[in-house]
């Protein structure tokens, strides 16, 4: 029942964990992130 | 000059063609501007193609050059007053709420949410300069969709290459570049897809509008949408994907005002709105059979949809799936009847094998793709949306994953599995009672199929679902609807975070590209490219022989679309042989072939050719793989000189 009434809260939450695990696991961002080091050490 | 008035006529027509097509689905009951704006392109769109395939039959048929901007026009003008005439017989218009009970629709306030519009705007305001100024690009696109359509153009057919099976391929987003093609108009050909990223976007909006989604999360789903990698990247290419998914979308939001229609005229014409948008799909892509199969299955459930308060006309399944395919038939039958004239298999390169035998001949899928067994694949697909690496249908390929072929994006990856899953708990409560959330159901449905036909029919390429994958996005909004009206700042915060995520990754490769130009102060087609400006200055219709990599092809074809190039596959099935030999060489009329690092060492003594080309020494950019272009010469010739360097730039 408490959780039913808190069902959006945790959607909301699993959404924002999701957005993280994305960050935390994406080749997307890793690549990014490993060019933008690259860029920079060139610097 | 003549081709280019012809185009402007083409492009006035369209506009008047959309005017009619407004008419129509106003005609047919349909309300909310973005659905009568996105389904108003039906009409102009198929009556485009239409007109490009009554044309391209006689050229079938008769073996003749007759498709030109001018016929093309005049039959385009044909079709549109055709289509005008029904309009004002069938459909008189209709001032007729289809559900008065609605009331006005509920306002949109944008606020601080313009925030993650300005963001994906940005985005694609990057790739549009990118491409603005640069030229087509893309495997696939310099491969085979963009060389058959100049093709098309130096023929005025759209016959393929005798005795080249894969030259069959159906071809409907490749109809505006052919006629681009005829007055040169290349530097638009990387923006002839960006206006279906509007249909796209506006077609999400439509759907989540029709499920009761509110106005400002709809158009948050359509911004999701928007920032799908794979739709930004395809958006600015020549690949059909996102061609094909925006009239598969369109199809869809057709059949679902079909179901909410009044009287049994208005659903009959918004049905053959619908297969003539299919149709559209599935005559840029065959892989779009599995999705159009569905569209149809949703049809013939007429009778589970429709409410039955209100109801001036029974069921009738049946009826609703023949007027689909009557729809359909009209952009698709051109291509059936051409790939079964050459190959034998209407839905060519499709294969359809039954205990062993060939039925219908085609690509042999289990032999193009690798394979891998089933675990293995769901082991690398079950959590995709977060990891994006980069599986491609040919092979593995670590690194930079967004692409026109691969990503869904941050945003989509924190809201769109939840939001389905969301939806299917919630269904658990009950049997669906309103057709709204009847609806929702058939979406999540249609989206789930993606989970099963990816690993397997697909063979793990993913750009295959993108309908799929969108459509998630419209279920998606119903959370995002329930989340967006009770944590506002939240979301706002959330959302924007991961749409400036994936709109930094992804615009790196554009500003990257466009920065490299910019700096070098080169913006010629030769550079671009990075093949030998010779290439450009060839005599028109010169036959090139390409045996250096299948994406050269589109850049030999010379800045004035004028080069005849035969792709080293098409070498191969026109001879059978793969290396060139001198009686082919003039048997086929090749004047030039173009090689790359590594030269070939297997090419038979006293071959009639000579270098005119070679930039092993003066390539500018060391990176790129050194040219060189052979001259064939007349028999006779046998290979003297054949390396003496004439000509390098």
């Amino acid at each position: 029942m408490r959780i039913a009434a808190h069902r959006d809260e945790i959607w909301l939450w699993l959404c924002v964990l999701s957005l993280v695990a994305y960050l935390l696991r994406s080749d997307a961002v890793t690549a990014f992130l490993r060019e933008a080091a690259r860029l920079l050490r060139q610097m | 000059m003549q081709d280019a008035i012809a185009l402007a006529v083409i492009a006035a027509t369209w506009i008047y063609g959309w005017h009619v097509g407004r008419l129509w689905v106003r005609g047919c009951g349909v309300r909310g501007r973005a659905a009568v704006w996105c389904l108003a392109c039906i009409i102009p769109t198929a009556s485009l193609i239409a007109a490009v395939h009554a044309m391209g039959f006689v050229g079938l048929f008769s073996g003749r050059g007759v498709v030109s901007p001018i016929t093309v026009a005049i039959t385009f003008i044909l079709v549109c007053w055709a289509a005008r005439f029904f309009v004002a017989t069938e459909l008189p218009p209709s001032t007729r709420m289809l559900r008065p009970g609605l009331g006005p629709p509920a306002p949109l306030r944008m606020g601080w949410w313009w925030l993650p519009v300005i963001v994906v705007g940005g985005m694609y305001l990057v790739f549009f300069v990118d491409a603005a100024t640069g030229y087509p690009t893309g495997h696939d696109t310099l491969f085979y969709h963009l060389p058959s359509a100049v093709r098309w153009m130096q023929q005025q057919s759209l016959n393929p290459l005798p005795g080249v099976a894969s030259d069959c391929l159906h071809e409907n987003g490749m109809i505006v570049p052919f006629l681009l093609a005829f007055a040169k108009l290349e530097r638009l050909f990387p923006l002839v897809h960006l206006p279906k990223a509007l249909v796209v976007a506006a077609t999400v909006f439509a759907l989540a509008r029709f499920i009761e989604v509110r106005p400002l999360p709809a158009v948050i789903a359509a911004v999701i949408a928007l920032s799908v990698p794979m739709v930004v990247f395809q958006s600015f290419s020549g690949y059909v994907d996102l061609y094909a998914t925006a009239s598969w979308l369109s199809a869809l939001l057709a059949i679902a005002w079909a179901m909410r229609a009044t009287t049994a005229r208005q659903r009959r014409n918004l049905i053959l709105l619908a297969g003539l948008s299919a149709g559209v799909a599935l005559g840029a892509r065959t892989s779009f059979l599995v999705v159009t199969a569905l569209l149809a299955a949703v049809l013939a459930a007429e009778m589970w949809f429709r409410p039955h308060e209100g109801r001036t006309h029974a069921p009738a399944p049946v009826r609703n799936v023949a007027w689909f395919g009557v729809g359909l038939l009209v952009c698709t039958t051109f291509w059936f009847t051409r790939a079964t004239m050459h190959t034998g298999n209407p839905i060519y390169p499709i294969e359809v094998k039954v205990a062993g035998t060939t039925l219908l001949p085609g690509y042999d899928m289990n032999a193009r793709f690798p394979q891998r067994s089933l675990g293995l694949r769901l082991q690398r697909w079950w959590d995709y949306p977060w990891h994006e690496a980069k599986y491609s249908g040919s092979g593995e390929n670590p690194g930079y994953p967004y692409s026109r072929n691969n990503a869904m994006g941050a945003a989509y990856a924190a809201f769109v599995p939840l939001g389905c899953l969301a939806l299917l708990f919630g269904s658990f409560n009950g049997r669906p009672r309103t057709q709204e959330e009847k609806w929702q159901i058939v979406f999540l449905l249609i989206a789930a199929t993606a989970v099963v036909l990816v690993p397997t029919v697909f063979k793990e390429v993913l750009r295959y679902a993108l309908p799929q994958i969108l459509l998630a996005i419209v279920v998606a909004a119903v959370l995002l609807d329930r989340l967006i009206t009770r944590f506002p700042q939240a979301m706002l915060a959330t959302a924007t975070i991961a749409l400036v995520v994936t709109a930094t990754i992804a615009a790196v490769k554009p500003a990257h590209a466009l920065a490299g130009r910019i700096r070098d102060g080169r913006w010629d087609r030769a550079w671009f490219y990075q093949v030998p400006g010779v290439i450009d200055d060839l005599p028109p219709g010169a036959r090139v022989l390409n045996l250096a990599a299948p994406s050269a092809t589109y850049s030999l074809l010379g800045g004035n679309l004028s080069n005849q190039v035969i792709t080293h596959p098409e070498w191969e099935t026109l001879t059978g042989m793969r290396v060139p030999n001198t009686m082919d060489l003039q048997r086929l009329g090749i004047q030039y072939v173009f090689v790359q690092e590594p030269w070939p060492t297997d090419w038979p003594a006293g071959l009639p050719v000579r270098v005119i080309f070679d930039n092993s020494e003066s390539r500018a950019v060391a990176t790129s793989p050194a040219a060189r272009i052979y001259r064939v010469e007349p028999v006779g010739y046998a290979g003297q000189n054949r390396n003496a360097v004439l000509t390098a730039r």
